[in-house]
């Protein structure tokens, strides 16, 4: 038998080996397949792609300003929380953002610390679902004002997203008041980018379906850097220039004549994640992130005064959770292997028991 | 080197609008103080730019699609692509797999299911084609225009006959729920004569990672929950009040739907063929496909969660690199084992 097995072993060894050293092929991008490659057709793409980029960057500055001269305009209210809506909003659109703006303040609904005003715009220039632009109080006399922009005209079928964000940066002033100077003037320079979610679902209480299917948050060297132990690139990751960065290619019109308006994202509730206010709210105690909300330090500054350690901790922790393995079902990835030396084990034992048999 | 000088010509003017549309934005980050009036004015400028553009590709698109100038007839069947592209190989491909589709749905569904593909007209289209490049990926559409850009699907060459076979598979399938239109509503594009086993284990996955309390119970076995989950009238039951899903979520998505519409088909068998185009007795498709397959919706139901309950074990299975691997380290360990030892 020895005879047959060893030359046998020699050519499953071999074609596993060809199937492990044989480098995969590359496999194209979804944006790499659909590019077109004829290249008078490209350069056209790549003219309407420049539209398409000065149209997103100006209708962005469009909704902003918009917002911002709706709320200045708004008569006010003697309501700590009051919605009103332009003639023409579809009732159905208005009605289901009502009810989630409703239960994401729920909590703290009977106690405002800050007066939230909310209003849907019925836009002509608004295409698609509807628009979040959340416009900050200068000051305590003044509501923060959610402001909602409706497609004109446009579908009644648009509805919140599941886990949408839409109260965003005006749940922070329901919630814990005014800002302190330095969480204020920290929320202008970085126009309310990581405070755009409030209620965030933490991470063990998303769907898993979506934990499976979003994309792997720690992507960026500087992140994977902080989940390696390296307190500087947390801290930068945080609020560093990459977010600057980040922030000029996508909003960078109107930065002066915009400023104290927040555009929320679409699906804010995966976005930043360890970057942002709700999830450091989460990380803290409601009286400990009441402080730092009321500091005159910006937030990483503030939560080291109130925790004792740099936001560096807080940031890799976070993102932790986003690398942490998540397999459904009941099984294991390992047990194939498990099983596999466990059956090679009884075999050999096998083997020498037969063998030893055999030589006595 | 015409070539060539087209191309440079095109990247010389592709550069022209792209200044225009930069100086259109320029303007605004520089002014002092504009109204959101104003800069509506210029968003809509670019929006009916941005038209124009558009329509301008969409025509050259069209200049450029290579003539749809040769085709096939296979059993009823047309596929109409250009000569050029598509060589004696791939034709072969594309004959076989819809004679295979064919004949697979004349012998496991009764004679004469074949004929819901008769009369079909396909296209098959290189849009992205690069000139002077080789042929790489084709894409199937209904119809012979050129400038349609909804394709049925997408395939790299060389073609092979299952790819073609499995994509006239599940055409069948949408021609047989367009019978009904409930059922169209309810699978939408998500039924297929191909085998249910993929599908019924994609879909028992679904249920069980659902946001919705109630889809989790209908993949442990809950009949009640699965008949919740299934029925559009009964959106207020699709999720328990403890689920922290939006009221518009959906608690399952199509391919659960069209696993239950392919179990009707096997259990009904020719006779759900039939039945589906009759008037409809219920709104509810569960009820719908139930009377279609002969049989009572919570015998049906069970069917399904059987199917499903199946799918998982199957997929479980373990691989064939599993198997390759053990059997390595098996006769590894055993031809140590057995080694003559010097004496």
């Amino acid at each position: 038998m020895k005879r047959f097995l060893a030359p046998l072993l020699l050519v499953v060894g071999a074609v596993m080996a060809f199937f492990v050293l044989v480098p995969e092929q590359s496999t194209m991008t979804f944006r790499e397949m659909m590019r077109d490659r004829n290249p008078a057709l490209a350069a056209i793409q790549q003219r309407l792609d420049a539209q398409q980029d000065s149209f997103r960057l100006l209708n962005g500055a469009r909704g902003r300003l918009l917002a911002l001269e709706i709320a200045r305009r708004l008569p006010r209210s003697s309501q700590r929380f009051a919605m009103s809506a332009d003639r023409g909003v579809p009732e159905a659109v208005r009605l289901s953002y009502e009810r989630v703006i409703r239960d994401e303040l729920a909590p703290v609904i009977g106690s405002l610390q800050h007066p939230i005003r909310v209003h849907f715009v019925n836009d002509v220039q608004q295409e698609g679902r509807p628009r979040r632009i959340a416009v900050l109080p200068r000051d305590a006399t003044e509501p923060c004002t959610l402001v909602l922009l409706i497609a004109a005209g446009g579908s009644e079928r648009f509805r919140p997203l599941t886990n949408e964000q839409v109260v965003s940066t005006c749940g922070f002033y329901a919630t814990f008041g005014m800002p302190g100077p330095g969480v204020s003037s920290w929320l202008l320079e970085t126009r309310g980018r990581h405070a755009a979610g409030f209620s965030l679902p933490p991470r063990e209480e998303q769907n898993p379906r979506t934990r499976l299917t979003s994309t792997n948050a720690v992507y960026e060297p500087a992140l994977t850097a902080c989940v390696a132990g390296d307190d500087a690139a947390c801290e930068m990751s945080w609020d560093g220039p990459e977010w600057q960065a980040r922030m000029t290619t996508s909003d960078a019109l109107y930065i002066k004549e915009t400023r104290g308006t927040v555009a929320v994202p679409p699906s804010s509730a995966r976005f930043l994640p360890g970057r942002n206010l709700s999830d450091l709210r989460r990380a803290m105690t409601d009286a400990r992130f009441g402080e730092l909300w009321r500091s005159d330090k910006d937030p990483a500054a503030a939560y080291l005064d109130i925790e004792g350690r740099s936001i560096a901790h807080f940031v890799r922790e976070r993102l932790l959770l986003e690398v942490e393995p998540y397999r459904p079902g009941p099984l294991r990835a390992e047990l194939p292997f498990m099983l596999g030396i466990a059956v090679a084990a009884v075999v050999a034992f096998a083997g020498i028991t037969l063998t030893k048999r055999a030589r006595s | 080197m015409c070539d060539a000088g087209q191309v440079r010509l095109a990247r010389i003017l592709s550069v022209v609008p792209l200044l225009a549309a930069a100086m259109l934005a320029m303007p605004a980050s520089r002014a002092d103080a504009q109204s959101a009036a104003e800069i509506g004015q210029r968003v809509a400028a670019l929006a009916d730019s941005m038209k124009a553009t558009q329509k301008l590709l969409n025509a050259e698109r069209v200049r450029q699609a290579l003539p749809l100038d040769d085709s096939l007839v296979v059993d009823g069947v047309t596929v109409l692509f250009p000569g050029i592209a598509i060589d004696a190989r791939n034709r072969n491909a594309v004959r076989e797999g819809i004679i295979d589709a064919r004949r697979s749905l004349d012998e496991r569904f009764g004679a004469g299911t074949s004929s819901l593909l008769d009369g079909d007209l396909w296209s098959i289209t290189f849009p992205n084609h690069a000139p002077n490049a080789p042929f790489e990926r084709a894409a199937f559409a209904e119809g012979r225009d050129p400038s349609a850009r909804t394709r049925n699907g997408d395939y790299s060459l060389p073609l092979s006959a299952g790819e073609i076979e499995d994509f006239m598979l599940s055409r069948a399938g949408r021609r047989l729920m367009q019978r009904n239109a409930v059922l169209d509503e309810f699978v939408g594009v998500a039924f297929s004569f191909r085998d249910n086993e993929r599908q019924a284990y994609v879909a028992r996955r679904l249920l069980a990672l659902s946001a919705s309390s109630v889809a989790r119970n209908c993949a442990a076995g809950a009949m009640s929950a699965c008949r919740a989950v299934l029925n559009p009238q009964a959106r207020d039951k699709w999720f328990a009040p403890s689920d922290s899903a939006r009221p518009n979520a959906r608690a399952v998505p199509l391919g659960v739907h069209g696993s239950l519409a392919r179990t009707a088909l096997d259990v009904g068998g020719p006779r759900f063929l039939q039945a589906i185009s009759a008037p409809n007795t219920s709104d509810e498709p569960l009820v719908i496909l139930a009377t279609a397959a002969g049989v009572t919706p919570d015998s049906l139901l069970r069917a399904w969660s059987a199917g499903l309950n199946e799918s998982g074990a199957t997929n479980a299975e373990p691989t064939l690199a599993f198997a390759a691997a053990a059997f390595f380290w098996s006769g590894f360990f055993l031809l140590i084992a057995t080694r003559r030892r010097p004496r």
